[in-house]
């Protein structure tokens, strides 16, 4: 058998090993699950080594005489001074920066992520074109008025048109969890899908 | 009572193993042979598709291939569509990813398909390969692609490939594309579309897909291919619009009938399983 045949044999009998919890808990199962966490423990550590510590900051380092990407190493093991008490405040340093980077950078995302679809929610309910467009544009703005109204907790949903409101928002809700939980059993279905077309068609080639 | 505990844990035991056999029995029939179910291509995925039709030659389309074998079921089938349409297209792309694996794979389905088509590396597509998700790599890339980074996915120097002349910063890729089960997207959209107005598509595994739709509405995504759905109607729109023969490793449209029957299937199952609970229910109403 050539190696290209001995890779899919292996490739099947791992599926079928992983996919025998379907029947129960059993051994078999439990072995190549392992054997899978120990390959991606593995394969993350050569590429961490490889293909990012290596070209960027050893070989720089090393045969480029880039002497300085030596202080990354040093400001790195900052972050471990927080177990050594007396040295803590060296960790907090490092964090204070990130955090402030952080808050910076979340803030610049959350205008350019959010304003367009706040403008973007403010949509014409008289004559819009094409026509059809009229139902549309009043499902995301009876959505959008009935759902902030059940999230309002400021004061107590006492009058009817309130509590009205904010239960249609908790249907609509519900619809659009619905919608969720539909897309992501298609997201399994096409998942064991390829599996099973692998196990159908991988002996072709 | 322990006993009766015992004894309803096998029953459900027992109707689950039905329940498997029975949808993997289902798929596998749908996958073997080839049925045509009526199919409708969605809005979503007819965006992304008329966006690369249109898109300018002389800059530079990014595809971004965030994803690993655990999805490989939707985003394979994606980046396969989206790879043969830039190159039947004849629109220059790059391939890139925050995520060590997907370069790798779309990489090797770009050779697969450039030797087919007759396309050359370096002048019809180019392979960046991955970099580590950090702010600066993202800021660099917007101001100065060269310089951010500088060689290919086999650590040879970008200026050698007559694909990368003239590309100096994000204002200069023309789309940007990310295959991913992930929301990378979110910096896509915050740092390209929304600082210097690149044009963003996305391709996401079914779950993450709801989440994009607002992005959509709000047109900071030119379009979507919804999990292997999405990848089965670019796969449609591609066989509307081009001659030249389509191959697949593996057919979307094919998945995609095996994945509507399981679908039926599981709606049966449901409103059995509903109809059982109620007539249970009325028939204790009743003893008691």
């Amino acid at each position: 058998m050539s190696l290209e045949g001995v890779i899919t044999l292996l490739a099947c009998i791992s599926t079928l090993a992983i996919f025998t919890i379907l029947y129960k808990e059993n051994p078999i199962y439990r072995l190549f699950e392992h054997i899978f966490i120990g390959l991606a423990t593995g394969y993350g550590i050569s590429i961490l080594w490889n293909q990012v510590l290596k070209p960027n900051w050893w070989l720089p380092m090393t045969a480029e005489g880039k002497w300085p990407w030596i202080f990354v190493l040093v400001v790195g093991l900052m972050f471990y001074t927080v177990y050594i008490p007396r040295y803590a405040w060296m960790s907090r340093l490092l964090m204070v920066t990130l955090m402030g980077m952080a808050a910076g950078v979340a803030f610049q995302g959350f205008a350019r992520l959010y304003i367009p679809q706040l403008t973007a929610s403010f949509l014409p309910l008289l004559k819009p074109e094409p026509p059809y467009i009229l139902f549309n544009n009043v499902v995301i703005v009876v959505t959008i008025i009935t759902v902030m109204t059940y999230f309002f907790f400021s004061f107590e949903h006492r009058s009817r048109a309130v509590k009205g409101t904010a239960s249609l928002g908790r249907w609509l809700l519900m619809v659009a969890f619905g919608a969720i939980f539909g897309s992501t059993v298609m997201a399994r279905m096409a998942l064991l899908t390829y599996r099973l077309w692998y196990l159908l068609t991988a002996w072709r080639s | 009572m322990a006993e009766i505990v015992d004894e309803r844990v096998a029953s459900h035991r027992r109707q689950s193993r039905i329940i498997y056999a029975l949808l993997a029995g289902l798929m596998v029939l749908f996958l073997l042979f080839e049925l045509r179910l009526p199919f409708i291509v969605g809005p979503q995925s007819r965006g992304l598709f008329e966006t690369v039709e249109k898109l300018p030659e002389d800059k530079l389309a990014l595809l971004i291939l965030n994803w690993a074998p655990g999805t490989y079921g939707e985003n394979y089938p994606q980046t396969e569509a989206l790879i043969q349409h830039f190159f039947l297209a004849g629109k220059p792309f790059a391939i890139f990813g925050v995520d060590p694996v997907g370069p790798t794979l779309g990489h090797e389905i770009a050779e697969r398909h450039a030797a087919r088509l007759g396309k050359q590396y370096g002048v019809d597509w180019v392979t960046w390969g991955y970099r580590t998700l950090q702010l600066p790599m993202i800021l660099g890339l917007k101001r100065d692609i060269p310089g951010t980074i500088q060689r290919d996915y086999q650590g040879r120097s970008l200026e050698q490939f007559p694909i990368m002349r003239g590309i100096r910063s994000a204002r200069d890729l023309s789309l940007i594309v990310d295959v991913t089960p992930s929301a990378t997207v979110e910096i896509w959209i915050q740092y390209f579309h929304g600082a210097v107005g690149t044009p963003v598509g996305y391709a996401p595994t079914a779950v993450m897909a709801p989440e994009a739709y607002p992005y959509l509405q709000s047109k900071q995504l030119v379009g979507m291919l919804a999990g292997i759905k999405g990848a089965a109607e670019y796969a449609a729109l591609l066989d509307e619009h081009y001659e030249e023969e389509l191959t697949w490793k593996y057919p979307p449209m094919r998945a995609m009938n095996a994945i509507s029957i399981a679908h039926v299937l599981i709606v049966a199952l449901i409103i059995l399983g509903n109809y059982q609970y109620f007539t249970r229910h009325r028939r204790r109403r009743e003893q008691s």
